[in-house]
């Protein structure tokens, strides 16, 4: 054999370095994965507040379920209530399955007071949290907002969009451990409204919609589904700077015509700061080869008999404090949001004057009638028809304005 | 000639007991008139038998015709007669032919000795007489007279052998006195001492692939010799020779293992990278947790439990860039030891193994430039002599070059990110005169990355160490050294001005040692020293970075310990059959302030509320300490010539620990020293094992058990905050367990296809049972750790195909490490969440790769320039997409599942390294 003469070398050598990154594909390192799981932990989940909003606090009570099912399974029928180390008691109401909502007419807790959460289900467990002190939550500084763009994880492309951020302090420097929840709603149109359904009987026309009421111009909102938690105590002073709380595509169309987004403060204590992040690095990891070994999670709620029942749930307790912000699609600068157009595939079909033949189209469903076809003279001679969520926004918002909404 | 060569090798077959040299018979005719080659050719194809030669030196050559059945021998003596031309046949059947004087066949074991586990020098009683009178191949020197006449009978006579080309020492080679059936093996750096009558001897020094040397010695009282010796055959470090040979029967030592850098070369490399630790892990007993976790665990250990040491002193982070690489340069490393059981007793601090690394000695003759390109590194070294034949040294360094790797790595946040590291190592050794040796050698290593751009990593390990050998008799020596060592990482982060800061720790480490060996009763070898190591600590400080930075200072109070130890060991040949080594070391620890302790209430678990009181302990007072004895013993007794039993016992104990929550090494783990809460790690291990050798040992054999129980690992608490955190013992966990295994091996150490087989049952399991429930993981009951794989196969091959070019495939099979795995979901904060099994319930997906490479000598002419040689290596050949690690993500309030893996695809790359 003829080995590789010096000649060869520089040019190997070249090759070497320039061209192997190329053969070298990395890609597609991280699939889909299935757990393969015999049976599941049926577990008691426990998640309440107890908060000084004008809505309520709200206990949700569920059991844990499956992977294959999809649905939470709520226990309904506990006797939820609140206790104060100082003797009184208050009786939550169940107010849908699972779900536990106080009167904040009727129940008014008092900022430092210490509270615990008393449970007892259907089957006559009892369950009991340990006793948390009411803190007072500072105000919110400020809700921004500035453009700014987003690498996605999966698809790897680039999003514009907006980033909205928030300010907090507290100047008594005693809050500390911070929890954030937010509420969007934007408002959006559709190209086509229709005048209202169509009906076949008594005569067959459109019944328009009651006025006040828009086919044109809904609303929808979103809350947050992520752990939002901040933590000043590495800092000197009690300040959260440009906390990211969510990240809005300008091709969601939520920035299409007006956006507002409400956030809700809580003060936390170590502890339940600790719980709520151990349950956030557990499930919220990105999979980075450094990630840590998944943590037990144990909060602050024990099954009076047995301490060894695993309950899953931390009972807090402090004041909530909320801001809200505008933005509305001409303060958005560059104009980042015409990019994408929503129901821009929208378009209209014409039909000829045949009622049988619209009846048919009608009937086949997901279609609704838009307009009569005229000639020059005002005559009709035919029929448009649209695609029903281009034309009626009440099947993907609710037609009615918010109360806070500024047009 | 034959006559000769036959009479050497006859002495030669004392010593192993019979071997069937000799017999390679060959028919008469069939050859006659071809060249060299050809009748290689003819020859290796029908038989076992394998030449080396020079294709210069036998050009010319041609067989001369035979009618009869012959030898081997006999046919080559004839043809070679009046050529210049000697051989030597080795009782595995390789062949040895070169121009020049003849060889006499060496002490089989002889090299192998000197790589091998107790680097011993073992006396040789039964070294046979070989007439003195048949010097053709030996070179015969001037006679040396030794020592003042002092009147007495008896005198002890030592000194080194080293290498006339190189300077460097001859580990392991023969000094005997045939006329006196006395001799003994020089030790790791060529030493030698013998005690003979006053009067005049012939000494024969003789080592593989040297010319023997008859020395005259005129012995008038007690003094030094020094000898060189020639290499017998140019270039024969080619050939690879991984002389091994008995070891694996006759040392007392059990559970080592050793590489040499050349095995470590062959073997198919990750992006071209011969990586040191990457090699160990093919061992039996050695694994990891997965591909680009740093680190190992040996026989159940933890990563924290390996003492890693290079030249003496520890390395902390032994990892490159994640941990896909090892911080050494492997043109430096000369080889590596693993010992992982029947760990000798100089050697403490980590209750699992030591990981000995060896940088070589520099050529004391002549200056050698090296180097290398692959597609992650650039490296170079230089080495040659301070001053000719009285010292040398070894330079070099490695640094990655380029980021592109990263860009192509699959995490989005890795692929905004850089990387940049490292190493610079220096070696030297200076010869003050017969009596003093002085070493030194330094090695830093550093690595810094950026990971989603605002956020670097940086860390560095630096570490040196002196020490000065001393021969106080000819037969008791010690080497005095002084070590340092130091661990720091920095993390800088600048998402936003207000948050920006600076965190980092620091670890200082400096000891002073005193190892004595003492080789005065026959059949002993004592060795006893002590040491003492200061650590200095720092577990972490942040600072804000830039004015604006709201960032509040903050500096964790330094930690301070001194960790001292006695020891005391003996290796005892009782007999032919029987060898013991024992040993004793006793350590002591004291964590020292001043420093603030906080005080717990008795009956509640470990938290900061429930913190009683702050001790302010002053300077200099003790803290803490903790001392206990580590005994160690080894024993080995043979069954006949090729197989023999071995077991040993061990106890280790570790006052430093690795505190990390992530299960691979991670740049921002801390070391952290006992101190009033955190108790000293004790491991044990019982072992035992059978060994075989087979074809005149050239395939080993061996099955070794091992049982090792270990108390006060460290574990921790759910969801624990490891950083800057002073008050530590709240997060951590007393963990305790146990770990046994059965491994098995068969390798083949030489001849042209050479590697191993290996396959290691293995459980490791940890309990964490604290008196609180919150200090119970899995109820307290015994779960398995994280690299608990049960199952591991192993399969080395490296075969030579011609001088100039080899293969090798590697094949590695692991049951997948376990993981703790979700298993239900429920409702909590507005999205659906999941509830995790039990610590480490399931397992990951079984792990296989297969890796190859080729390597290619480009030079194979002796007197050129520059040697070349270019090696490809593919890497996870089959594409196994291997399953690094399971997470879930809760993505839009729903729970998807994914598999992380590293390296899913062929990765092919060429190195290309250069000698001059």
């Amino acid at each position: 054999m003829q080995g590789i003469n010096d000649s060869n070398t520089w040019w190997i050598l070249a090759a070497l370095i320039l061209g192997l990154p190329l053969l070298m594909l990395l890609d597609g390192c991280r699939e889909p994965y299935e757990p393969d799981i015999v049976g599941f932990a049926d577990l008691l989940v426990v998640e309440g507040r107890l908060t000084n909003d004008t809505a309520g606090s709200v206990v949700l009570l569920s059991r844990s379920y499956g992977f294959e099912l999809e649905k939470v399974i709520p226990v309904s029928g506990a006797l939820v209530q609140f206790e104060s180390a100082s003797g009184t008691t208050y009786v939550l109401p169940e107010l849908e399955n699972g779900r536990y909502v106080s009167d904040p007419a009727v129940f008014d807790p008092v900022i430092g007071e210490s509270y615990r959460l008393y449970v007892r289900t259907v089957d006559g467990k009892e369950y009991v949290s340990s006793y948390e002190e009411m803190k007072a939550t500072p105000a919110i500084e400020s809700v921004d907002w500035q453009i700014g763009t987003k690498e996605r994880d999966v698809s790897g492309l680039i999003r514009d969009g907006v980033y909205i951020t928030l300010n907090t302090r507290d100047p008594e420097n005693n809050s500390r451990y911070y929890r954030w929840t937010w509420k969007e709603v934007w408002e959006f149109r559709v190209p086509f409204p229709i005048k209202g359904p169509w009906v076949w009987e008594p005569t067959p026309g459109v019944v328009p919609v009651a006025p006040g009421v828009s086919t044109e111009v809904c609303f929808r909102n979103e809350s947050s589904t992520a752990f939002l938690l901040g933590t000043s105590r590495q800092l000197d002073d009690d300040v959260i700077v440009e906390f990211p709380l969510t990240f809005v595509d300008a091709r969601s169309g939520k920035l299409g015509y007006g956006y507002s987004i409400e956030v809700d403060q809580y003060t936390l204590s170590e502890e339940e700061y600790t719980f709520l992040q151990t349950l956030k690095k557990n499930t919220e990891t990105t999979g980075s080869i450094f990630d840590p070994i998944p943590a037990e999670i144990s909060g602050n709620i024990r099954n009076m008999a047995d301490s060894t029942e695993v309950v899953i749930g931390y009972f807090g307790a402090s004041t909530v404090t909320k801001d809200r912000i505008f933005i509305k699609r001409n303060e958005i600068d560059p104009p980042i949001v015409d990019v994408y157009i929503p129901f821009r595939a929208c378009e209209t079909m014409s039909l000829p004057l045949n009622l049988t033949e619209l009846r048919t189209k009608l009937e086949s469903g997901g279609l609704s009638f838009y307009d009569t076809i005229r000639d020059p003279f005002g005559n009709p001679v035919g029929f448009s028809i649209v695609a029903s969520s281009c034309g009626d926004c009440r099947l993907s918002g609710s037609p009615d304005k918010p109360s806070f909404w500024p047009w | 000639m034959n006559k000769k060569l036959w009479i050497c090798l006859h002495g030669w077959l004392l010593l192993t007991g019979g071997s069937l040299f000799g017999q390679v018979m060959l028919p008469g005719g069939g050859y006659q008139g071809m060249s060299f080659p050809e009748f290689v050719e003819s020859v290796e194809q029908r038989s076992a038998v394998r030449f080396y030669f020079l294709p210069d030196q036998v050009a010319g050559i041609r067989m001369v015709q035979l009618n009869d059945e012959r030898s081997l021998e006999n046919i080559l003596s004839i043809s070679f007669k009046g050529n210049d031309l000697s051989f030597f046949i080795r009782d595995d059947f390789q062949v040895f032919v070169w121009s020049g004087a003849p060889i006499r066949a060496t002490l089989p074991p002889a090299r192998a000795q000197a790589l091998g586990v107790g680097r011993l020098s073992e006396e040789m009683t039964e070294l046979e007489h070989v007439p003195a009178t048949l010097d053709a191949g030996p070179q015969r020197r001037e006679e040396v007279r030794v020592g003042e006449d002092n009147g007495a009978s008896k005198a002890v006579l030592s000194g080194y052998v080293r290498d006339m080309e190189t300077g460097t020492p001859i580990a392991g080679a023969s000094v005997a006195v045939p006329a006196r059936n006395t001799g003994i093996y020089t030790d790791e750096e060529g030493y030698f001492t013998l005690t003979l009558p006053t009067g005049t001897h012939e000494l024969s020094i003789r080592s593989f692939g040297k010319s023997e040397v008859i020395q005259p010695v005129r012995l008038r009282g007690e003094g030094v010799i020094d000898v060189d010796m020639e290499d017998a055959v140019r270039e024969l470090d080619e050939v690879v020779i991984e002389a091994a040979r008995r070891g694996n029967v006759d040392d007392v030592q059990m559970g080592t293992n050793q590489l040499s850098i050349q095995s470590m070369k062959q073997m198919p490399a990750l992006l071209g990278e011969v990586d040191v630790i990457r090699s160990a892990i093919l061992l039996p007993g050695v694994q990891s947790v997965g591909e680009g976790s740093g680190g190992f665990n040996v026989r159940g250990g933890g990563v924290d439990q390996n003492l890693v040491l290079l030249e003496q002193a520890p390395v902390f982070n032994p990892n490159h860039m994640f941990g896909f690489f090892s911080a050494f340069h492997p043109d430096l490393v000369s080889d590596f030891t693993l010992y992982k059981s029947g760990i000798p007793a100089r050697y403490g601090g980590r209750i699992s193994s030591v990981f000995d690394v060896g940088i070589k000695d520099g050529n004391r003759k002549k200056y050698e430039l090296r180097g290398g390109i692959s597609p992650i590194t650039a490296r170079l070294s230089l080495e040659g002599p301070i001053i000719k034949n009285k010292g040398s040294f070894v330079i070099g360094g490695r640094s990655t070059y380029s980021n592109w790797l990263l860009s192509r790595l699959p995490d989005a946040g890795l692929r905004n990110s850089s990387a940049n590291f490292y190493d610079l190592n220096l070696a030297a050794s200076y010869d003050i005169n017969l009596n003093n040796r002085i070493d030194v050698s330094a090695y830093t290593s550093s690595d810094r990355f950026v990971l989603n751009g605002d956020t670097a990593f940086a860390y560095q390990n630096r570490n040196g160490s002196i020490s000065w050998k001393h021969l106080f008799s000819p037969d008791l020596y010690g080497v005095f050294s002084a070590v340092y060592s130091s661990y720091a990482y920095q993390v800088t982060s600048e998402s936003t001005e207000e948050d920006a800061y600076e965190l980092g720790y620091d670890l200082g480490y400096a000891e002073a040692k005193a190892d004595m060996s003492w080789l005065k009763f026959t059949g002993h070898h004592l060795r006893f020293g002590a040491s003492a190591i200061r650590y200095v600590l720092n577990p972490g400080y942040q600072n804000p970075l830039g004015a604006v930075s709201l960032v509040q200072p903050e500096v964790l109070q330094t930690e301070r310990a001194l960790e001292s130890a006695l020891y005391l060991s003996d290796e005892w040949r009782v007999n032919e059959r029987l060898s013991i080594s024992g040993g004793l070391r006793y350590s002591f620890f004291a964590a020292y302030g001043p420093r603030d302790i906080y005080e717990y209430g008795t009956n509640a678990p470990k938290e900061i509320s429930t913190i009683t009181d702050t001790i302010q302990v002053a300077k200099g007072s003790v803290i803490q300490t903790y001392q206990g004895p580590e005994f160690r013993l080894a024993i080995r007794l043979s069954i006949d010539e090729s197989s023999s039993v071995k077991a040993s016992y061990n106890r280790m104990r570790q006052y430093l620990h690795r505190v990390s929550n992530t299960i691979s090494i991670s740049p921002t783990d801390t070391w952290k020293l006992s101190d009033r809460y955190i108790r000293p790690q004790v491991g044990d291990q019982y072992a035992i094992g059978y060994f075989r050798n087979f074809r005149q040992n050239t395939i080993e054999t061996s099955v070794e058990l091992y049982y090792k129980p270990f108390q006060n690992i460290i574990d921790y608490k759910g969801g624990a905050d490891l950083l800057l955190n002073s008050h530590l013992e709240t997060e951590l966990l007393n963990a305790t367990g146990k770990a046994y295994g059965i491994e098995l091996m068969i390798s083949k150490n030489s001849g042209r296809l050479n590697g191993w087989i290996s396959y290691t049952y293995a459980r490791t399991f940890v309990q964490v049972d604290g008196p609180f429930i919150e200090e119970k993981v899995n109820r307290g009951e015994l779960f398995p750790a994280n690299f608990d794989k049960p199952h591991d196969v192993t399969a080395v091959a490296n075969y030579k195909i011609t001088r100039r070019y080899s293969v090798s495939g590697t094949m590695t099979y692991s049951t997948g490490r376990p993981i703790t795995l979700p298993v239900a979901q429920y409702q909590y904060g507005n999205s659906t969440r999941v509830f995790y099994s039990d610590r480490n319930a399931y397992r990951i997906p079984d792990y296989f790769r297969t890796d190859v490479s080729l390597n290619v000598d480009t030079s194979h002419k002796l007197k050129k320039l520059a040697h070349s040689s270019w090696s490809f290596s593919v890497y996870n050949l089959l594409g196994r997409a291997n399953v690094y690690s399971v997470f879930f993500v809760a993505e839009k309030g729903e729970i998807n599942g994914y598999q992380l893996s590293i390296f899913s695809k062929p990765i092919l790359t060429a190195t290309y390294n250069f000698r001059m």
